[in-house]
């Protein structure tokens, strides 16, 4: 039945099919495919987490997983060690989230001075963009290293310490030394971003307003940072979103540790679904994280859309 | 004599500052290196006693001597390329209707796109898990070049659909009149003429995919270990092995990246600010 030359007019009339698509049909093939990944490789799993937050899951003792309401979150929300580690992260967070905006606002600055060299220094500047979160933890690990950390060797030399300092040792200390990190790490980006809107303010602003007798901070808080409004707010939502959810630095910078002192939310979900395998109490606490991400993302959304209003 | 003042203060404070800052990007990086050429001995003694004369790459060597190490930098190569050319494909495909077509809802399609990026990823971490385990995925190649392209795909979208915007429309219409068809027009005109903006989304795929940790950890054990999780298994066992391995491993896993974006740093700041643009 199927002969060469019926197989061949079906493909003939296929390709014209295809052709004299109209747009809109066109248009959604053409999205199809990512609308697949999307939902498939995105979407799925976390309905499949969703799932499972309400589940009983005890993988090494039986394949039951019976469905019990709210009993894990009403678990993880009452354990001490969520609570504790909330805190932390919202500290973590708040540290970083202020030390990288600010930084990254007088990097821009300074970048968006005349100065020979610049561009030399504007890609030295991106240099810990580059540098992997996992590689970023072992940097400052090494940094702050008690042995053979550079910071003991200056300081010692310095005379600002009498004997080397286990800096990762001291619970507050190692959570700052882990903002800090994150800091370098985060503040490249977001100071590309505030330069690009830097660049974006017409010169002729600055020029009128130094015709009008204006001085350098009178500019600066006149026009500059105006401008600089929107794009300041959707870097603090930028990295309270990506601080909220830091894992990889914290990995290898100190497991953790001292102690559990800087567990935080990501690494909790972490330790209790791939070390103590309690999945069903894990997803609860991830469900819990997405939904403080969410309401600092959904801010973002507000901020940008009544921004593309306007 | 203040404006004389002005004039050599205002140079000096730039580049002190610029110093100070140089000092702060750098420095973690040039110790990593000065410790992965100097034995441990030098700089664990006290005072740090660096010496030139014992410069050496041999640390280098043995970390390029050891089997599972250069298997995990073939890993990431591989995975890397793999996403990088899934992402481009199947977001190129997906931007240009998003930035030309007449198609209904895009908002939402657009919306949806960042919705996505904020998806946190350790809510994936356990079902992806469990759907990799039950497809027998695992430790494989494609357990993470289907998870990192996923990732990744939003923001490759949503790069391109910007540079797309940026091509005149006429340019798309008279090749359409001289009998293009339209999926011909898209890889014949816009993304030759788009190719800084292609160049710079696709090195933004490619970094991300080989600076990603958190999926790698959870999804690959033996045959399928990124070079950041075997880094990370370096740092955590080695107790008593030499830091100056540990250092080299830290610098060959930065390396592929650093040179990328010091090479072809004016695509990457370009893709980088387009990226955001909303």
């Amino acid at each position: 039945m199927d002969t060469a030359s019926t197989r061949e007019t079906r493909r003939t009339r296929l390709v014209q099919r295809f052709h004299r698509m109209d747009e809109t049909k066109f248009g959604l093939l053409l999205l199809s495919p990512a609308m697949v990944v999307l939902l498939g490789i995105l979407g799925i799993p976390i309905g499949y987490a969703i799932v499972m937050s309400f589940q009983r899951i005890e993988l090494t003792i039986s394949p039951e997983r019976p469905f019990v309401g709210l009993e894990n979150y009403a678990e993880v929300l009452s354990s001490p060690a969520l609570h504790a580690s909330v805190w932390r992260t919202l500290v973590f967070a708040a540290m970083t989230v202020v030390s990288s905006v600010l930084l990254a606002l007088v990097l821009a600055l300074l970048l968006n001075e005349q100065f020979r060299g610049r561009k030399v220094v504007r890609v030295l500047f991106l240099l810990p963009w580059a540098v992997a979160p996992v590689v970023s933890g072992v940097l400052w690990r090494f940094l702050f290293q008690s042995n053979y950390g550079l910071v003991n060797a200056v300081l010692y030399q310095l005379g600002v310490i009498k004997q080397y300092v286990t800096w990762l040792n001291d619970a507050t200390i190692a959570l700052s030394i882990a903002s800090i990190a994150t800091t370098w790490k985060t503040t490249p980006f977001l100071m590309l971003i505030i330069l690009a809107a830097l660049q974006s303010i017409p010169e002729s602003l600055f020029r009128a307003a130094r015709m009008d007798g204006a001085g350098p901070w009178a500019r600066f808080r006149a026009i500059t940072l105006p401008h600089l409004r929107g794009i300041l707010v959707f870097s603090v939502v930028m990295q309270t979103i990506v601080s909220l959810q830091t894992f990889d630095l914290i990995f290898t910078l100190t497991r953790g540790g001292p102690g559990q002192e800087t567990v935080v939310l990501s690494f909790l979900v972490f330790i209790n679904a791939f070390e103590r395998l309690s999945l069903g109490a894990a997803s609860a606490m991830a469900i819990l994280l997405a939904i403080l991400i969410i309401i600092a993302g959904s801010l973002s959304m507000l901020f940008m859309l009544s921004r593309r209003r306007a | 004599m203040t404006r004389l003042l002005r004039q050599w203060t205002k140079p000096t404070v730039i580049y002190a500052l610029v110093l100070f800052f140089l000092l702060w990007t750098v420095a973690p990086v040039l110790w990593i290196i000065i410790m992965s050429v100097q034995p441990e001995i030098n700089y664990v003694s006290v005072p740090p006693n660096l010496k030139l004369s014992d410069v050496s790459l041999r640390w280098y060597g043995g970390m390029l001597a050891q089997p599972d190490f250069v298997a995990s930098l073939w890993t990431s190569t591989i995975v890397s390329f793999a996403t990088m050319l899934f992402c481009l494909v199947i977001g190129a495909l997906a931007a240009y209707p998003l930035s030309r077509l007449n198609v209904p809802h895009k908002n939402i399609f657009l919306l949806f796109s960042i919705i996505s990026r904020m998806i946190p990823a350790i809510i994936l971490i356990i079902p992806m898990f469990l759907l990799m385990r039950s497809f027998k995925l695992l430790d494989t190649y494609w357990s993470l070049i289907i998870v990192y392209s996923a990732f990744l795909l939003p923001y490759v979208i949503w790069m391109l659909k910007n540079f797309f915007d940026q091509i005149p429309y006429a340019l798309e219409a008279a090749a359409r009149m001289d009998g293009c068809s339209r999926l011909g027009a898209l890889f014949r005109v816009i993304i030759p003429v788009s190719a800084p903006g292609v160049v710079a989304t696709a090195i933004f795929a490619f970094i991300g995919a080989w600076n990603e940790f958190l999926f790698g950890l959870i999804l690959s054990t033996n045959t399928a270990v990124p070079v950041m999780v075997k880094l990370s298994s370096l740092v955590s066992t080695t107790f008593h092995s030499d830091n100056s391995l540990v250092a080299a491993a830290g610098v060959l896993a930065m390396l592929p990246v650093v040179v990328v974006v010091f090479a072809l740093n004016r695509y990457i700041i370009r893709g980088l600010v387009e990226g955001v643009k909303y």
